[in-house]
């Protein structure tokens, strides 16, 4: 029950506001409740009565919700002038100021207390202790993220890369809007502030705080506004070449075991070579394989004169091994196995082998290799060498994040991919991994790797396809202009909510923030235990079938949700918006998936004469629906050779000329054209004559968009198609419910029938299970998903009477049914109590359960439509 | 005999909205000492009075409770007829309900049979007459409220509207009556407790107050109220 409902009542709200990263509650008037986690101080200055409506209006041809802005007052009180003023110590950060980072190194400590609060960014943290040992000045023992904000990646060279004690930064704060109930004669409810408050309104700050007259004012988009809001552009930059580089560690060793046995299995010679070829290279350092080989080289010949003989039979090492060399293969193709068919296998980076012509006829070699302790602990070849003339053993081997090959085992040889090294025009860390390369002229390349030295990338693992199956080595012109994009892959749903809440952070925002700073909206993940801003859960709910599994592939550089997503989402007549969760205590404002398809049966509220406010406006209206296009073209870019599927009603276009809609869907993979189609089809089929209309209602109403509600209206601005009289009663889906503040008067945009009426259809319970006996059971227990239809119908109606039927068992007619009394959600099913049998209803494994008999017909059951022949129940 | 104004103590059922639904009574020394009976719904103070009995009755605390009001003394009283002790219980927002039913939230109640208010309920006003005219149809109506000092209107559509003035005696008013004239109220007219029509024209008349347009004080000692209202009373369709 949102805050609301008691205002018919003669109770009120008070508003208060938080502000990411400034721990002060901004109210109307003072309470002495106490503050949400955080927030320790209030500040009765809040001033809502100049603002406009808030709240959510979808775009049905966009998919995207609109949310109105907020705009607030401050009163100009003590509390807020401490706020609004220069910070008296600001010092530049002098190192990276990573997410878990717990010392925030600065230039100096001039000005900082030693302990208290400091702002980067929009984040606060707070520290409580000071250092400047090493003349290294620094804050210590920082709490990251406090006063609702998150804990954030600061790189030097950004504008954020500043320390100060009182926040730089406003612009980007989130801004929240409580609202707490209050009595008829003016007292807060709830043990605390937070108790029964319900959030109205959510958005980041995009104006002020600024001087109006003598107060503040701070205007704030809408979280859902962020939407259209085009992510990171995509970097640029010159081939400098394609050579693959590798990171080198000093800690790298190479040991080759070789031993050489008699006849009679005694041993002939034993030598153990253990080199460390990168030992005084910095960790990290990258090099090319040919790089890689001369060090090797180098190493080795360094090492073998210092062998020594273990089997004590005094033969030199330098005479024995002094002629093996080191040669590789850096940039090796597929191995081709069988039947002309190419097999890929691991992934090498490079071979080294050893030659030799000195091993002694009829005698074996075992060589044991092990090339940095975590990779290898044990011999791994066992060789056979040529019983005659010189030996020629091969080791494939790669470093660091590769794996170890086996010295004689050919069929794994591939060393299939190679490097792109990119001269960027501005220099960064921040670019995504993976990600696409689009190169003048060229197909796009896809990389798995990225790694940096000064201003040049270095791409590795590079494929020609997005999915990254096909390595590919990159055939491109130095000074070649390169693009660095961010293509996302996967199911459509998932890419979306990966734009939704990656921070570059890995994992911070939810289990989707998984692409690279800026390729991600970084909605809120929540703070103190709270649900994240986006409900995921949603998504999955509401995006179900074909949807649930159409894959994308998203280029985001650049683009917004709204320019990626619009045609896909209006396509499927689907919604992304803020909305009211009533699903958390505090009915949270997150963004989710709604449906926005015209019609459906299970509504929650309903909207009567009553409820109608006439103060400012006729209380009805009607506004313009979307137009009914006879014309769909579908476009689905890949590269330079988009994909386009058009449907034309020419029958439709002889008579009304040609109305044409235009979308964009970035699907991938396999084009689903059949789907395309339809959806295409579906949207020149929909109703000519479906109305929209716009109601001024009473604050007591609770309803959220995406939601259907039953309208009984007599109004004469409405009209009722199937009648063909004035007034309306019937299903709506709401569009959008703005709501005034001052008054909580809602504004809500609903979706009704025209000529076309448009049910659901009646959902059908298998009983998993019953207790009691079949033909008087005390408990029937369905699956969860029915609790709300069943627990609406009970308390939209005061009875519940369900039909029982047995699917395939010849009593598909029905065996009588049961009353109801108590629908209950047991956390993981719906369990059906205070049951009445009739007809002679007798529970099987077989049982279904529906609703059923017409003689009980509400206005709740008569809007779903008979599953038999689509007749509507009543 | 004149009629009266009764207020509306709103609850949900549930934990959300606290005040002014719970009532909550200790009895000496049985087990459970505390017994809380919260309002399943929005009820019109007579109707709450009857509720809260009810649910003291099924909660089966020891003692058997009337929870009545005096018109004539205008206090509200709690009391068990079987002779078990106990006090009412004004916890924090609670206190919402003491001064509702006329009690004082910050006194300190021992263990006893009978516990009546000290003061006229905010739920509720006696008056010594109302004078009504026949609701009118509107079409179109305001409804005047006052929130954190500042006054909004809104309107309502498809409702009649009546109005009413109210004469009391300022000395049997509730200290703060001026709560009892918001939302949603019950106006009876006499003693008649059922609803208006057009065969019982005495009934009583609900709606919400949309406007207070006069409001005067008589008698030489100013000791009278002539309170005006208006009250939008919803028409079913």
């Amino acid at each position: 029950m949102s805050v609301w409902a008691p205002t018919e009542f003669g109770w009120g709200v008070c508003y208060w506001m938080t502000i990411e990263g400034i721990p002060v509650v901004w109210i109307e008037r003072g309470t002495a409740l106490t503050l949400p986690d955080g927030f320790t101080t209030q500040d009765a200055s809040l001033v809502i009565d100049h603002s406009s409506e808030v709240g959510q209006l979808i775009d049905r041809e966009k998919g995207i919700g609109a949310g109105f802005p907020l705009t607030v007052q401050l009163l100009d009180t003590a509390a807020i002038r401490t706020w609004v003023r220069r910070a008296s110590a600001s010092s530049a950060l002098t190192k990276d100021f990573l997410a878990t980072d717990t010392t925030l190194h600065l230039t100096n400590l001039t000005g900082w207390p030693g302990s208290g609060a400091a702002w980067v960014g929009l984040e606060r943290i707070e520290y409580s202790g000071t250092a400047t040992s090493g003349g290294d000045p620094r804050l210590t023992g920082c709490t990251r993220g406090t006063a609702g904000t998150h804990a954030r990646t600061v790189a030097l060279g950004s504008m954020g890369a500043v320390a100060s004690n009182l926040p730089r930064w406003w612009r980007g704060r989130q801004v929240r809007l409580y609202a707490t109930p209050l009595t008829p004669s003016g007292a807060m409810t709830g043990a605390t502030l937070a108790d029964e408050a319900d959030e109205i309104w959510r958005g980041t700050i995009d104006q002020g705080p600024e001087r109006q007259g003598g107060i503040w004012q701070i205007t704030a988009q809408a979280l859902d506004r962020k939407l259209a809001v085009k992510l990171a552009d995509a970097v640029t930059g010159r081939v400098v070449d394609t050579v693959a580089r590798y990171p080198v560690t000093a800690a790298e060793t190479l040991a080759v075991h070789v031993t050489c046995w008699n006849p009679d299995t005694t041993k002939l010679w034993e030598f153990m070579v253990q080199i460390a070829p990168y030992d005084g290279i910095p960790d990290g350092t990258l090099m090319t394989p040919a790089e890689q080989q001369a060090k090797i080289q180098k190493a080795w010949g360094d090492a073998v004169p210092l062998a020594p003989d273990l089997t004590g039979n005094g033969h030199s090492c330098s005479a024995i091994l002094g002629d093996w060399t080191v040669y590789q293969t850096d940039a090796g193709k597929p191995y081709q196995e069988g039947f002309g068919e190419f097999v890929y296998k691991a992934a090498w980076v490079w071979l080294l082998g050893f030659k030799t012509s000195s091993v002694p006829l009829y005698n074996l070699v075992t060589i044991g290799l092990a090339f940095g302790a975590a990779n290898l602990t044990k011999p791994i070849c066992n060789v056979p060498c040529a019983p005659v003339g010189p030996c020629s053993i091969s080791i494939f081997y790669s470093n660091g994040q590769h794996m170890v090959g086996v010295a004689n085992d050919d069929q794994q040889i591939l060393v299939a991919h190679s490097g792109l090294a990119v001269a960027l025009d501005l220099p960064t860390s921040l670019l995504p991994q993976p990600g696409t390369l689009l190169v003048d002229g060229s197909p796009n390349i896809y990389y798995k790797f990225v790694m940096f030295d000064t201003n040049v990338a270095y791409f590795s693992y590079l494929y020609s396809d997005a999915q990254m199956t096909k390595p590919v080595i990159a055939s491109v012109s130095p000074d070649a202009t390169v693009r660095i994009g961010s293509t996302v892959p996967g199911k459509a749903m998932d890419v979306l909510l990966k734009m939704l809440e990656s921070s570059g952070t890995g994992g911070a925002m939810g289990a989707m923030d998984l692409l690279a700073a800026g390729d991600g909206y970084a909605l809120d993940a929540g703070v103190s235990g709270e649900l994240s801003a986006v409900d995921a859960a949603s998504f999955a709910a509401v995006a179900k079938g074909d949807l649930a599994s159409l894959a994308v592939n998203v280029d985001v550089s650049g683009q917004s949700v709204e320019d990626v997503y619009t045609g896909l989402l209006a396509l499927a007549q689907l919604g992304v918006m803020l909305r009211g969760d009533d699903g958390t205590g505090q009915r949270l404002q997150r963004i989710g998936l709604v449906s926005t398809e015209p019609g459906g049966s299970a509504w929650d509220v309903e909207i009567r004469d009553e409820h109608l406010l006439t103060t400012q406006q006729e209380p009805v209206a009607s506004i313009k629906a979307r137009d009914v296009p006879n014309t769909c073209t579908v476009t689905v870019p890949a590269g330079n050779a988009p994909s386009v599927v058009m449907v034309q009603d020419l029958s439709a276009m002889a008579l009304q000329g040609k109305l044409s809609v235009d979308y964009t869907v970035p699907l991938s993979g396999i084009l689903p054209v059949q789907m395309l189609t339809q959806w295409a089809w579906a949207r020149l089929a929909a109703g000519q004559t479906e109305q929209v209309i716009e109601l001024h209602l009473v604050p007591w109403l609770d309803f959220q968009p995406g939601d259907l509600v039953h309208l009984k209206l007599t109004h004469f601005a409405v009209w009722q198609w199937s009648t063909g009289t004035p007034g309306y009663t019937g299903v709506g889906r709401v569009l959008g419910n703005p709501r005034r503040l001052l008054d909580g008067a809602i504004v809500a945009t609903i979706l009704i029938d025209g000529q076309l009426t448009k049910e659901g259809l009646c959902p059908s319970a298998t009983v998993t299970s019953f207790t009691g006996p079949a033909g008087a059971p005390t408990t029937i227990t369905v699956e969860q998903r029915f609790y709300k239809h069943f627990s609406t119908t009970l308390a939209k109606q005061g009875t519940l009477r369900l039909r029982h039927y047995e699917a395939g068992l010849g009593n598909e007619a029905g065996g009588g049914g049961f009353a109801v009394t108590t629908v209950t959600d047991t956390g993981t099913d719906c369990q059906l109590s205070g049951l009445t049998a009739s007809g002679g209803a007798t529970l099987s494994s077989a049982s279904w359960l529906t609703l059923p008999e017409n003689a009980t017909a509400g206005d709740y059951q008569k809007g779903f439509a008979h599953v038999d022949d689509g007749s509507i129940w009543g | 005999m004149a009629g009266c104004i009764e207020g509306f103590a709103f609850s949900d059922g549930t934990a959300k909205f606290r005040a002014v639904n719970t009532l909550v009574v200790e009895e000496q020394p049985t087990s459970p000492l505390t017994t809380a009976c919260r309002l399943s719904g929005p009820l019109v103070f007579r109707d709450a009075l009857v509720s809260w009995q009810a649910m003291l009755f099924s909660l089966t605390p020891a003692g058997v409770y009337a929870v009545t009001y005096d018109a004539t003394a205008r206090r509200v009283t709690i009391a068990t007829t079987n002779g078990i002790h106990f006090r009412p219980v004004w916890a924090g927002l609670d206190a919402e309900l003491a001064r509702w039913l006329g009690f004082d939230p910050n006194a300190t109640y021992g263990f006893l049979t009978s516990h009546t208010g000290t003061a006229v309920p905010r739920g509720r006003c006696d008056l010594i007459g109302v004078d009504s005219d026949p609701p009118e149809d509107a079409a179109r109506v305001d409804m005047t409220q006052v929130r954190l000092g500042r006054a909004f209107a809104s309107a309502f559509g498809n409702h009649s509207v009546a109005r009413l003035t109210l004469l009391s005696r300022r000395d049997k008013q509730p200290d703060d009556w001026c709560w009892l004239l918001q939302g949603r109220v019950r106006v009876y007219l006499t003693t008649d407790t059922a609803a208006q029509s057009a065969t019982n024209l005495d009934g009583y008349l609900e709606g919400a107050v949309i406007n207070q347009p006069a409001w005067d004080r008589l008698d030489d000692d100013e000791s009278f109220d002539a309170m005006t209202i208006e009250l939008a009373i919803p028409r079913t369709t």
